[in-house]
């Protein structure tokens, strides 16, 4: 028994020390929900208001989300990331974050 | 003389809104409907969820979302009420209308407003899909449902032209 331990050790240290790298490194993705109620025309402009962005892009993301019942709208840092998705909830969308 | 219609405009520094005396007083009913809810005196999960949706597949980070977030997201949403109130109060009657001239703040604040309570009273109504809009509109509830419709798309179209400048 005793001998396993140093070879289970450097091996749980080993996926820790990965797993850790991949959370610092891979963005999160936001992530905005289709949802039957909210207008198409203010998701454009909430999307426009948030992220800046043009006319053309907001009203194709939001027609992403329309027909394909979600779209990434942005992605980034996960203090990032978070500080969208509350954004997008005071602004009463449906936005969860996830680890692109 | 053309009769006016009601409506939002763009004016100087903001919006002017333009009422029936009815269409007034639907927009008066929603401050009382949605401290309601955001207090937690009235709705259901449902409701709560809508309003305050989850961050988080994962509980656990969920559950802290909730924590840091949820407070500052229900502070603001009872900021952004109370400004509607205030501003709410400064229209008047004009003739066969009522008349209430917005800030841009003002405005802004109106546009969450109107959006939190067509999520209240569609989630209220059970629309689940957008096919249950196709329900005939024969419930004080519709009819309330797709005027507040109209009358955000009047919010936001004064609105987006702002985002161009």
């Amino acid at each position: 028994m005793s001998t396993a331990v140093p070879q289970v050790a450097p091996d749980t240290d080993e996926r820790t020390r990965t797993d850790s790298r991949e959370e610092h490194d891979l963005p999160w993705d936001v992530i905005v929900w289709n949802d039957p109620v909210t207008l198409m025309s203010y998701v454009v402009f909430v999307l426009r208001k948030l992220f800046g962005h043009s006319e053309q892009t907001a009203t194709k993301l939001m027609l992403r989300i329309h027909h394909e019942g979600k779209a990434v709208v942005s992605s980034g840092p996960r203090e990032q990331a978070e500080s969208d998705v509350a954004r997008l909830h005071a602004h009463g969308l449906q936005a969860t974050l996830a680890r692109g | 003389m053309a009769l006016s219609r009601s409506g939002v405009r763009r004016i100087s520094g903001g919006v002017r809104v333009r009422l029936t005396p009815d269409e007034r007083d639907v927009l008066a009913t929603i401050p009382a409907q949605l401290r309601d809810v955001f207090t937690g005196e009235a709705g259901s999960d449902d409701l709560l969820t809508r309003l305050f949706p989850p961050a988080y597949d994962d509980a656990l980070a969920e559950a802290e979302y909730h924590l840091t977030r949820g407070g500052e997201l229900g502070a603001r949403r009872s900021e952004t009420l109370d400004r509607y109130l205030t501003s709410f109060a400064k229209g008047d009657d004009h003739r066969a209308h009522w008349v209430v001239d917005l800030d841009w703040d003002e405005a802004h604040a109106w546009l969450q407003v109107v959006n939190d309570s067509r999520l209240v009273l569609a989630t209220a109504a059970g629309i689940r899909t957008e096919s249950d809009w196709e329900a005939p509109i024969d419930t004080p509830e519709r009819l309330l449902l797709h005027w507040l419709g109209w009358f955000q798309e009047q919010l936001v179209s004064a609105l987006m032209s702002t985002l161009d400048e």
